[in-house]
């Protein structure tokens, strides 16, 4: 009497077994369609790109929903669809490409999560399913950056030992092995040249190895992520969708006009008002921009986020820019850590960076008399240190929309560009670390409790509040 | 004349009857016989000068009959029965007479059989019968449901008067148990009580399940104020589950129907705001009701296993009687319906603020005035302005009026209209030999007092019993309705519009009307949240349901003692909706468009065998059988938004419209087994052992660990020691001691055991799918099963004068399957599992009683108390603290299910509340000059919503034909987290905000002049400031959860009916059999309330979030008349 009770308790709407290609997919597509919230209200604001009267971040203080954000929607969906697809895939040889592609994309999230929070779950994250863990503990910083490291370097051989196998699922490279296998060097890149305050031995020796490994060398090897109006990009829903189409900081935008920088027209415009309330672009000459100021006795901001360009469902994501990867090397170079010439890293990144805005819809190409000019008027300075600050000056007018959290942790990894706190802020100094999800005080109290012991003992912004490679 | 002794007849081809006819015309003998046995019979016959026996042997040869002659009468029966009948038995007797009830009402359809005997009969319509029997010595049982069974000698010197009396004075009352089984109460060992349809019928609600408030003990219902249709909460003896929404199983004839609230699915509007999809209970039509059984206890409802956790309420529908010919019932009802304005509130300031009222200065909207820089958006504005006092005030229509109070009366009465509902409903029966029908049609029409809003219900039942032959009895049933619900109110804090969630926002000298008015683009005025013209005028909320319930019944007799029993029922639902929110400035600019249909179904299927046997002193029954049940929903909906053009509703008039969603699940299929045995002794000692095991598709997973099936057993023991001990039975005429234990559980979930994926479509040409609903499969998995205890007692003295039945029970109920929420950390936010336990325990008592009983007058007193306890025993492991049911609703450790947890007011060690240092008004600078009570935050337990006591008194008053009843209700104890209050306080409408507005109220407490961790406490010495307190110019951030916990505590003036039956002696010479007239009135006002302004038995949820209330519907109190005419 119970033979057809198997079938009647599966869901009619879906399935048991799903697909490798499929899963990831679904992590990569996700990574940049959810909202972006933490992203926006608070490394936006801290990185002093714009201000929006929405955003907790512009006078540093606590909201639990834009400061959970990035922990809800990277653990789940994405981790979530990229630990089911790497345990299904692990004694596949048949599959080992797509299995170490996952592995290298879940890197890639995670250190987003543990740049921002500071030490979370990491080793017990994703074994609800496997081992019933619900409570996973906290694991330190330290020994997730260990591990990062060790996934990356597996995950590089495994692609190297099976080249010629499609990555299924791909949305980047069609499926080809030896991208993925670039886009793991520049994420070791980007791990070790986050530990050059707390470990710089180590952040040289990862930045020699993957360069060796080969990393990202032109925007052709970039992830970019072509959105639809089905699947739209997590900007459109913060800037479109939302309510916060919000205005360019004054930090962002004199930096920019003092550049004579032709990226401001397409970063920003003048609206008559928010495009959710029907605002249309009034004015596109960056001289005129106004953008926000912390003073009150400066002007009324006028600039906003372009929404032509940033704002639409289809715009593409750069996950990760070759811009990016080119200012770290450049930055190893200077610092020692790699041979080469750190002007050549620098001229490619800016290059690289101008005319990968020719893929966002409405963007007209950056002409290469412009990038030259742009070049000329901004040359890498002579002293290595105003050389580091340049370059990752450069880096943060790159990261702009797409990569705020990522240059939040380059900001605090680097210190440039130097950024003057918000006076009227109580605490007066940027914050250094996210607070944790209120909900983990709920549904997993201890181990946040215990997290909490390296961080002053409180879920806020205090001068306790630093992750372990910022010290 | 004399009669000859010699019989002439020539007849061919003539008629049996008509002959007959000749012999007793020439013979004067009389014929006794069963006309069916006579008709279609012919005979030829030539006599000349013969013998009676001589003639009867003639015309009967070949004819199958026999005749016997006793005294001047003839006996023609048919030849079989003639042999069954010992064949040396002397002749029968022919009885006649007539059968009433106490108040010598003739009673059809009774059925009176032989005491061992075969022969039976019903009455007639008019009460009359006749039957033959084998002798003088023949004993005859009359019964008829709701009546005492009686057992008389058979009188054949003079037709019999035989007076029945109804059963609820009784010992022998028969009531409906598990399974539709009818039992004597004396059988019973567990608590069950039985209404009649009548108590739901004539005092009507449009779900019969409400009109049950305050009649049983240990029932408690409410019906929040979610316009007709919306569910029902009907929680029995406490909850027994987390999950779920603690609702009874619902079983009509036999058959388990849907009764499932969408209110916790993932419907559109559950519980944030939207409508309440209703539970599918208002479907029926109370005037088909015969009888309802409330099973409250595991132990009554363990033969229904897995479903029957909550309770069982078993309704078995009216049906025509066999043998009872043609009635008709005609009943017209008809109710007004008036709201109830809020009450309670402040009445001395008007609109403004700090103080004063609004100027042209505060204008900063163009059309309406009163936009303050800190009040924008919001022209109605705060009642925190002037003492009201008749001055001239600018309005929001930007005219100067007087400024007086518009009550909460006058807007109420501007705002609503008289709500009418009135029913009709026509049942025809007709009752022949071998079978009878009833056919019932009504009709329903509710226009609400909200504009706009309505309810209709239109029924139709047809039920049909058909014996074939003496062996197989056959019941069929179909149930046809079609319910429509227009522009159900939005709740639950719906911005959308409903008055519940905009009065308490606006300012008291704001004549509601002026809501209404609308600029010359058509624009209404902005309200800070809802206003109810908006949803009256932009909101379209209609749901369409058709729902047929069909059943069939059938019976075979296999031996006198072995019967076999199949039951097939299913229940089909399909319920169609719209909702819209035109254009409009306040809640929506583009407009929204959505409809959905679902469609539920649900089908049983059972079949028992049952046997009796008596041996000794010992009667038996046993029964044993099977049964499957299958339930499954699909749904589609589909929504859009963004008009083209504004009053169109079509999906092509859309700019926007959104992928349609469809789903084929839940479905579900539980198997079971279950037999009972019932075995009496000497008619004083009764023992009943159930057993069932359920066997669940919901279970059923490729989980190494999982155990889908539990078996449910029960015990239940009566003794009747006033039998048993000869107890006199002028003082004490009825003793039972009773004691049982049963287990019920709950159908769990489906589709929760496994992990699975949903396509999320493609992108560049690329599948996605993603882990469906995110939520983890279980590591292990128990069914939920509910353990019960029982023991209670029923006296009747003074020949059932007074009458006394309580029980005391203890409920435990363990491996609640709930999905829990977990860390995102763990890639997944839910887990399905069992997680705690929980008990209940209580005692119930039900007392009634006649004090004055004359020939003309009687007062008879009803009286039923219950109290419960329910207490959470344990969580799963990882918890936390425990799990949120809905805002500041908890299930925690140590406390009861369903209690409030927040925010407290500080307080010193001595317990002296403590006070913190404001100023009075925002913007104020330098020391400041008043205070405000400290907050504690946290999680505090602030009360319980389950109330301690619940209870009712119903008294009736007979004289000669009238009858004066009322009925009081309430709860006692519970607390209820108004959410409402929040806004009253904060828009100063509130007698709360009054405390401290003149400044002078300087409160008894302290002020910490230390640090949090190092207090040093000090005298409070400035005044109070509720207006910082409550509102802190636009910011509520000091407001305190405590300040909206109140007590639930009410007592009801629920019910009021006075009828008058129009006396026999008028209607003798007409065609109406009996009539009634009454009035009635309905939750005519509160004896007692302990909550301001708001409804205490209103609430968000019907599940486990009861207790937080955000702004339902106002109630309304109800008045009309109802009409039975029997023909």
């Amino acid at each position: 009497c119970t033979k057809n009770f198997e079938k009647i308790n599966s869901n009619p709407d879906a399935t048991t077994t799903v697909s490798s290609a499929a899963l990831l997919s679904d992590a990569l597509v996700r990574t940049s369609t959810v909202d972006m919230e933490s992203r926006f209200n608070y490394c936006h604001a801290f990185m002093q790109y714009g201000y929006s009267s929405f955003w907790s971040g512009t006078t540093y203080v606590i909201s639990d929903g834009p400061a959970s954000s990035l922990w809800n929607n990277f653990y789940t969906p994405v981790l979530t669809s990229l630990d089911y697809l790497i345990n299904q895939t692990k004694n596949d040889a048949t599959q080992a490409s797509t299995y170490a592609a996952a592995r290298i994309w879940r890197v890639f999230i995670f250190q987003k999560l543990t740049d921002f929070y500071g030490d979370i779950p990491y080793s017990q994250s994703g074994l609800a399913l496997t081992d019933k863990v619900y409570t996973p503990v906290y694991d330190k910083q330290q020994q997730i950056y260990a591990s990062l490291i060790t996934e990356l370097r597996a995950s590089i051989a495994l692609l190297a030992a099976n080249s010629s196998q499609t990555v299924q699922g791909d949305q980047f490279y069609s499926g080809s092995a030896s991208q993925w296998k670039k886009l793991g060097a520049s994420l070791l890149l980007k791990v070790g040249m986050r530990l050059i305050k707390i470990d710089p031995t180590q952040a040289s020796s990862l930045a020699k190895e993957a360069v060796a490994d080969g990393v990202m060398t032109s925007n052709a090897d970039m992830p970019v992520l072509n959105h639809s109006t089905t699947f739209a990009n997590g900007i459109y829903t913060v800037v479109e969708d939302g309510v916060e189409h919000f205005f360019l900081h004054k930090t962002l935008v004199s930096e920019m006009q003092n550049a004579d920088d032709p990226r401001l027209p397409i970063y920003g415009a003048v609206y008559s008002a928010p495009v959710s309330q029907g605002g249309v672009i009034t004015d596109d000459m960056p001289a005129d921009f106004i953008g926000y100021s912390f003073s009150s006795s400066d002007p009324q901001p006028t600039v906003r986020i372009n929404a032509s360009v940033f704002g639409q469902q289809a715009t593409p994501f750069f996950d990760y820019q070759y811009a990016e990867v080119a200012f770290l090397e450049a930055e190893a170079v200077v610092r020692g850590y790699i041979t080469g010439d750190a002007n050549t890293f620098y001229t490619a990144g800016v290059t690289g960076q101008m005319q990968s805005l020719a893929l966002l819809p409405t963007t007209p190409t950056i002409t290469t008399a412009q990038i030259t000019a742009y070049l000329t008027q901004n040359p890498l300075p002579a002293t290595a240190e105003a050389q580091i600050e340049r370059i990752n000056t450069e880096y943060w007018l790159a990261a702009f929309a797409f990569d705020g959290e990522d240059e939040y942790a380059n900001w605090r990894r680097t210190g440039y560009p130097v950024l003057t706190a918000n006076p009227g802020s109580v605490s007066k100094t940027i914050p250094r670390k996210m607070v944790y999800p209120q909900s983990e005080f709920n549904l997993n109290n201890a181990n946040v409790n215990a997290a909490l012991a390296a961080y002053g003992n409180q879920n806020t912004f205090n001068s306790s509040a630093i992750v372990w490679w910022d010290k | 004349r004399g009669f000859s002794q010699k019989i002439n007849l020539n007849e061919t081809n003539t008629p049996l009857k008509k002959v007959l006819q000749q012999i007793n015309k020439q013979t004067g003998y009389a014929f006794f016989y069963d006309s069916k046995d006579v008709a279609n019979k012919s005979v030829s016959v030539q006599l000349k000068d013969a013998s009676v026996e001589e003639a009867l042997s003639k015309c009967l040869q070949n004819q199958d009959l026999s005749y016997k002659i006793i005294a001047k009468t003839i006996v023609l029966q048919q030849e079989d029965q003639v042999t069954k009948s010992s064949g040396m038995a002397p002749a029968p007797i022919v009885i006649k007479g007539k059968v009433t009830d106490d108040k010598n009402e003739t009673l059809p359809g009774v059925t009176i059989k032989l005491k061992n005997g075969t022969a039976s009969t019903v009455t007639d319509i008019n009460g009359n019968f006749s039957i033959s029997v084998p002798d003088d010595k023949a004993i005859l049982v009359f019964t008829y449901i709701g009546f005492t069974p009686q057992e008389l000698p058979a009188s054949a010197s003079s037709a019999m008067v035989v007076k029945l009396l109804p059963a609820s004075n009784s010992l022998d009352a028969v009531v409906v148990t598990a399974l539709g089984i009818k039992k004597e109460e004396k059988r019973i060992g567990y608590s069950i009580t039985q209404v009649s349809g009548e108590e739901v019928s004539t005092t009507r609600e449009p779900t019969f399940v409400n009109a049950l408030a305050g009649k049983v003990a240990g029932l408690v219902v409410q019906s929040p104020p979610n316009g007709d249709g919306g569910s029902s909460r009907v929680i029995l003896r406490g909850y027994s589950s987390f999950s779920g929404s603690n609702q009874p199983l619902y079983v009509i004839d036999g058959v388990p129907i849907n009764s499932n609230t969408r209110e916790n699915t993932d419907d559109q509007g559950k519980v944030y705001g939207g409508s309440d999809p209703g539970d599918g209970l208002n479907s029926i039509n109370p005037d088909d009701i015969e009888t309802i059984s409330i099973l409250k206890g595991a132990s009554a409802a363990a033969l229904y296993g897995g479903g029957a956790q909550a309770g069982v309420i078993l309704i078995t529908t009216k049906k025509g009687k066999k043998g009872a010919g043609v009635g008709v019932t005609f009943n017209s009802n008809t109710v007004f319906e008036k709201m109830i304005p809020y009450d309670n509130l402040q009445t001395e300031y008007g609109r403004g603020y700090y103080g004063r009222i609004y100027t042209a200065a505060d204008d900063t909207v163009s059309f309406f005035y009163g936009g303050l820089g800190n009040n924008s958006g919001d022209p109605p504005g705060w009642s925190w302005g002037a003492k009201i006092e008749g001055q001239p005030f600018l309005d929001i229509d930007g005219k100067t009026k007087p400024y007086v109070l518009q009550s909460a009366a006058e807007n109420f009465d501007r705002f609503y209209k008289i709500g009418i509902t009135s029913t009709n409903s026509v049942a025809l029966t007709k009752g022949y030999d071998d079978g009878s029908y009833r056919i019932s049609l009504s009709d329903t029409r509710d226009d609400s007092p909200t504009p706009g809003e309505g309810y209709e219900r239109y029924n139709a039942v047809f039920n049909l019993n058909q014996d074939f032959g003496k062996r197989f009895h056959t019941s069929f049933k179909v149930d046809l309705s079609r319910v429509l619900r227009l522009n159900a109110p939005l709740e639950r804090g719906d911005g959308r519009g409903s008055m519940g969630q905009s009065y308490p926002r606006i300012a008291n000298t704001t004549d509601i009307t002026l809501l209404d008015a609308k600029d010359a683009s058509g624009n209404f005025l902005s309200t800070y949240t809802a206003n109810p013209y908006v949803q009256i005028e932009k909101v379209k909320n209609d749901q369409t349901q058709n729902r047929v319930l069909t059943s069939a019944n059938l019976t075979y007799d296999i031996t006198d003692h072995l019967h076999a029993n199949v039951i097939t029922g299913l229940d089909y639902i399909n319920t169609d909706g719209v909702f819209a929110v035109f254009p409009n400035n306040v809640t929506n600019n583009s407009g929204i468009y959505q409809t959905s249909t679902y469609q539920q179904q649900r089908t049983d299927v059972r079949g028992t065998l049952n046997y009796d046997t008596k041996f000794r002193d010992f009667s038996l029954t046993v029964l044993a059988g099977v049964e499957s049940q299958n339930a499954s929903q699909y749904s589609l909906t589909m929504g859009g938004s963004n008009f083209i053009d504004p009053s169109q509703l079509n999906f092509s008039n859309l700019k926007t419209v959104n992928l349609p969603t469809e789903l084929h699940s839940p479905r579900s299929e539980t198997n079971s087994v279950f037999a009972q045995a019932d075995l009496g002794y000497k008619n004083y000692l009764f023992l009943e052992v159930t057993g069932r095991n359920d066997w669940y598709s919901a279970l059923t997973s490729n989980l190494s660990n999982s155990k889908n099936y539990l078996a449910y057993p029960s015990a239940n023991l009566s003794y009747v020691f006033s039998d048993a001990l000869h107890i006199d039975p002028k003082i004490l005429s009825f003793g039972k001691l009773r004691a049982a234990f049963g287990q019920t559980g709950s159908n769990p979930t489906p589709q929760r055991t496994d992990l699975t994926f949903t396509s999320q479509g493609a992108l560049n040409g690329i599948p996605l799918s993603e882990v469906t609903n995110s939520a983890a499969p279980p590591a292990s998995l128990k069914p939920e099963v509910t353990t019960e205890s029982e023991i209670g007692t029923e006296l009747k003295f003074f020949g059932n004068r007074l009458s006394l039945d309580a029980d005391y029970y203890y409920k435990k109920s363990d491996n609640f399957l709930l999905p829990i929420t977990i860390s995102n950390s763990t890639t997944f936010s839910s887990v399905y599992v069992n997680a705690g336990n929980m008990y209940d325990k209580g005692f119930e008592v039900l007392l009634a009683g006649t004090p004055i009983k004359t020939r003309d007058f009687n007062w008879d007193v009803s009286f039923n108390a219950a109290k419960n306890k329910n207490m959470v025993t344990a969580l799963a492991p990882g918890l936390g603290t425990g799990i949120d049911l809905y805002y500041n609703i908890e299930a925690r450790v140590g406390y009861p299910l369903g209690s409030i947890f927040g925010s407290t007011y500080q307080r010193a060690p001595n317990g002296q509340i403590v006070y913190q240092l404001e100023n009075s008004q925002t913007g104020d600078s330098g020391t400041p000059n008043s205070v405000i009570i400290a907050k504690n935050s946290g999680d505090n337990y602030l009360g319980t919503a389950n109330p301690d006591w619940s209870g009712g008194i119903t008294n009736t008053f007979t004289y000669k034909d009238f009858s004066f009843s009322f009925l009081i209700d309430g709860q006692f104890g519970g607390q209820v987290y108004e959410a409402d209050a929040i806004w009253t306080n904060y828009f100063g409408n509130s007698k709360a905000s009054l405390l401290g507005r003149d400044g002078t109220y300087i409160p008894n407490g302290v002020i910490n002049t230390g640090t949090a961790s190092a207090p040093v406490y000090v005298k409070n010495t400035l005044p109070y400031s509720s207006y910082i307190q409550f509102n802190d110019n636009g910011n509520a951030d000091k407001i305190i959860n405590q300040s909206n916990v109140f007590s639930r505590t009410f007592i009801k003036f629920r019910q009021v009916s006075l009828a008058y039956k129009i006396p026999k002696s008028i209607l003798r010479n007409t065609f109406i059999r009996s009539a009634t007239f009454s009035l009635i009135g309905r939750n005519l006002f509160y004896i007692r309330k302990d909550l301001p302004t708001f409804d205490p038995e209103a609430s968000d949820s019907i599940g486990t979030g009861f207790g937080y209330d955000s702004g339902g519907s106002p109630t309304s109190r109800t008045y009309g008349f109802n009409l039975n005419i029997s023909f």
